[in-house]
């Protein structure tokens, strides 16, 4: 008898339990919104066919984007006109907000880093500059742009790298690893890179941070970040301001004259103020872009700041006389004064100005059809500052103080796309009022074969002599380049794309920097020819919760290069695949884990093989053993209060040596290798409202 | 010693074991529920939606799955592939991203001057397209043009065009 109830209970129960399981399996009202993302992933077709509209916009913004988000996010760096990286005709990289926001990276050089066949190179007075695919890029042979406007300054056209343009205040970085002159110009002749500022719509808030580092001897780094911006209807306007100061190594350094200079304590200062207004509304936008930059250089008696400053200023309208027609007249107007530097055994206080008017066209043709062109003049002012004048004296070559040349330029560029590919063919003329003429032409196939895609590109660019090319020398000609190009790529899954891209490149006439310490005086030559061929891949993945790349990038100068200025010897002989300066190979790993919506760890292991070139004197060349970089970075969005963000950041963790090798200097004119960072604690916080 | 370990520490991290994306999964899902929320025009009972896919099967594959599972009203839902455009009539045209060279082909068919054309590239919209998708702050979203939709005698919902972002 008391089996009875016992059994009665357990049929009720099972009863029960047989109907809840029923019910739910026929419910269609799930929660989502209670439901954890291995939950939703385990989720039937027949529940999701059946979610609301409502639902599946939530459950989608919960899951990141897939690799197709990545090679399908338009880009417009290499056609002025938007294409996904796959079909555009350039050898394309980009660097997303979540990337720049994970990694750690403080400032551009750190971002960089991680693009394949990107380096950086020792110039002088305390200045570090890009080598792109090998080759010595930085005075005037890779176009930085800023917003699109241009920040290469005037006199020799570089862009110092290195604690210089803030990292927060970048939304997007688009690079093309080639040529872009039949475009953008006499700077883009081996690269552009193209660096995309936050908007109001990026920011929609106000946002307050600091940031603070360490290396092992004290304070690196202290910074400060505000940026306000919104949508305010159809307009969209944004503020930002950042401010660093710190050392950019640490330790002692030995120059090749046996002085000693220790690095922590004042020789290897820095301070950078950047400033951003930018306010847009329908087709018009206009920029005003403010950094002053200063790094303190070895070599001098006294510590004294090398400072560049820039103000960079832009309005344009793009207007449609027609649906398929856009047309964007613009005017901008910078200002720069680089190298300024001020000691008693070296002056200089040169400013240099220049405004540019244009107008540039889309035309979308029909039929796959598409024209694009674009027509403009350039004024560059150059001036010697008061303080040069009256402490050296010395004019420029016309026997002035002052100098102005003049630029016509006008660009044109045809496509068609259809089913057999994508085709493009333009050109660029260039009339500069001293150099002479230039023109640049392009030739370009793309295709996409659904996993598989092809590129062909073949440029002709050059570089434009700068200010100070023509004062050290009137009879200096724009060096030539004609670079081949070719990628494969493969969509391996929805999750992982990889790219091969070949290249050769050959610069013919190449314009080199030369110094006469005991005349104490600068001069540039066309050399004979200069140039690398080799080979970079990449495999991007993009999961739901952890994000990679790997790339290696590797060149070789042996049928190129013929320049002794770039060419390494040792023991007499020459090692003709290698250039000074620039590791054959390159291989970088980074990886992002997304522990939850809130934790993500990033990790990055670049390593550089051996390289050569002055070493430890300035007579024989040696070899730099290869070194090994490697980063951690821990970001909490929404720690102990809500929109407040926190980065921890370990940077070089191996506290590896490593230094920067100048890859032009020729025997006894060369300085020593500008040491790098060493093991670095970093916190930043971010708080927006 | 120190640094070997450092180094395969970082390795091991690198590598941690990711979990499938969804992104095809959230296309389909997105196309779906264009379709359910877009008032047709009137159709014969129990005559299907037609829906074709231009390009990405993966897309085909993972809707047509979910199709069987659910009806627009009394239509069943028939989805097609394709690897170009057939001048067939469907009620909702899916271009992939590779394949949007074709739209021109599209907006001038007599086939679709009653459909939804939804592509998948940059300025679809403005292209002529009735929806784009698009990537908003890494998450997948749409573009809407009201006008492109309802000059072929469609209505949209309330919430497609809140949802998404409405282009003029």
């Amino acid at each position: 008898m008391k089996l009875k109830p016992l059994m009665v209970f357990l049929l009720l129960c099972g009863t029960f339990s047989f109907a809840t399981v029923a019910q739910e399996a026929s419910h269609s009202d799930i929660d989502v919104r209670s439901l954890k993302k291995r939950e939703i992933l385990s989720l039937s077709r027949e529940q999701l066919a059946n979610l609301s509209f409502e639902d599946i916009i939530y459950i989608s913004g919960k899951f990141g984007i897939s690799i197709d988000e990545l090679l399908e996010a338009s880009v417009s760096v290499s056609t002025k006109s938007a294409l996904t990286p796959r079909e555009t005709p350039g050898i394309i990289s980009i660097i997303t907000d979540e990337q720049i926001q994970n990694s750690g990276a403080s400032n551009l050089y750190e971002l960089l880093r991680t693009v394949p066949g990107i380096y950086f190179g020792y110039d002088v007075d305390g200045v570090i500059g890009i080598t792109m695919r090998g080759n010595w890029g930085h005075e005037g042979k890779v176009l930085f742009l800023i917003d699109d406007m241009e920040l290469n300054e005037g006199m020799y056209s570089v862009v110092p790298l290195i604690k210089h343009i803030s990292a927060e205040q970048i939304s997007r970085i688009e690079v093309i690893r080639g040529p872009g002159s039949a475009l953008y110009g006499g700077y883009a002749e081996l690269g552009v890179i193209r660096v995309i500022t936050k908007n109001g719509n990026d920011l929609k808030g106000t946002q307050i941070g600091g940031s603070a580092a360490t290396f092992t001897h004290g304070i690196s780094n202290t910074g400060a970040h505000f940026a306000t911006g919104n949508l305010f209807g159809q307009s969209d306007f944004s503020l930002l301001a950042t401010w660093n100061k710190g050392h950019r190594t640490s330790g002692d350094f030995t120059d090749f004259n046996g002085d000693t200079y220790s690095m922590h304590n004042g020789w290897s200062d820095t301070e950078q103020l950047q400033l951003n207004l930018k306010y847009a509304h329908k087709g018009f936008d206009s920029n005003l872009f403010f950094s002053n930059y200063y790094i303190v250089p070895t070599g001098y008696d006294e510590m004294v700041p090398n400072r560049f400053r820039n103000l960079l200023g832009r309005v344009r309208y793009a207007f449609q006389p027609t649906d398929n027609i856009r047309i964007t007249p613009s005017l901008f107007y910078k200002t720069q004064t680089p190298y300024n530097f001020k000691s008693e055994n070296w002056f200089y206080q040169r400013h240099v100005s220049q405004i540019n008017g244009s107008v540039d066209m889309v035309w979308q043709m029909g039929g796959g059809f598409q024209l694009l062109g674009g027509v403009g003049t350039r004024q560059d002012i150059a001036r010697i500052g008061k303080s040069e004048q009256n402490q050296v004296g010395e004019e420029f070559y016309n026997d002035k103080f002052e100098l102005t040349h003049n630029t016509v330029f006008l660009y044109t560029q045809a496509s068609y796309s259809g089913a057999i590919g994508n085709f493009f063919g333009g050109l660029r003329f260039e009339d500069h009022s001293v150099t002479g003429s230039n023109i640049a032409p392009r030739l370009g196939y793309t295709k996409v074969f659904n996993r598989f895609n092809l590129k062909y590109l073949y440029s002709h660019a050059f570089r434009s002599p700068s200010i100070e090319n023509i004062n050290a020398n009137e009879e200096i000609e724009p060096e030539r380049t004609i670079v081949n190009e070719l990628e494969l790529g493969y969509r391996l899954s929805n999750n992982v794309y990889a790219n091969v891209s070949l290249f050769d490149i050959v610069i013919k006439d190449p314009i080199v920097y030369s110094f006469d310490y005991d005349t104490e005086t600068e001069f540039y030559l066309n050399d004979n020819q200069a140039g690398t061929s080799g080979v970079e891949m990449e495999v991007k993945t993009v999961f739901d919760r952890w994000s990679g790349a790997f790339s290696y990038a590797y060149y070789t100068a042996a049928r190129n290069n013929k320049t002794d200025y770039y060419s390494v010897f040792i023991d007499g002989n020459e090692k003709k695949r290698l250039l000074k300066g620039a590791p054959a190979h390159i291989l970088h790993l980074q990886g992002t884990t997304h522990i939850n919506n809130r934790f993500f760890v990033t990790t990055s292991l670049s390593w550089h093989s051996a390289q050569y070139g002055f070493v430890t004197s300035d007579e024989e060349q040696e070899k730099m053993n290869a070194y090994l970089l490697a980063d951690i970075t821990f970001r909490a969005k929404n720690l102990i209060i809500r929109n407040l963000d926190f980065t921890l950041s370990f940077r070089n963790i191996l506290n590896e040596t490593y230094a920067y090798i100048q890859p032009f200097g020729m025997a006894n004119m060369a300085e020593a290798p500008y040491p790098g960072a060493p093991f670095e604690t970093r916190i930043k916080v971010l708080y927006s409202f | 010693m120190h640094k070997t370990f450092t180094v395969s520490l970082l390795l091991l991290w690198l590598f941690t074991v990711p979990a499938l994306a969804q992104n095809e999964k959230f296309k389909a899902l997105f196309l779906l529920n264009f379709a359910k929320n877009i008032r047709w025009l009137e159709a014969p009972a129990n005559e299907p939606l037609k829906i074709l896919i231009v390009g990405d099967k993966t897309i085909f594959q993972e809707l047509e799955a979910l199709s069987k599972h659910t009806s627009i009203g009394n239509r069943p839902i028939v989805v097609e592939h394709a690897e170009t455009f057939m001048q067939h009539s469907h009620e909702l045209v899916y271009l992939s991203t590779e394949k949007s060279a074709l739209l021109p082909e599209l907006l001038s068919s007599e086939h679709l001057t009653k459909s939804l054309i939804v592509t998948d590239t940059k300025n679809g919209c403005r292209a002529g397209a009735g929806i784009n998708f698009i990537t908003n702050a890494g998450k997948l979203s749409y573009e809407i043009c009201r006008k492109h939709v309802e000059q072929n005698g469609l209505r949209v919902s309330s919430s497609i065009l809140n949802y998404g972002v409405q282009i003029e």
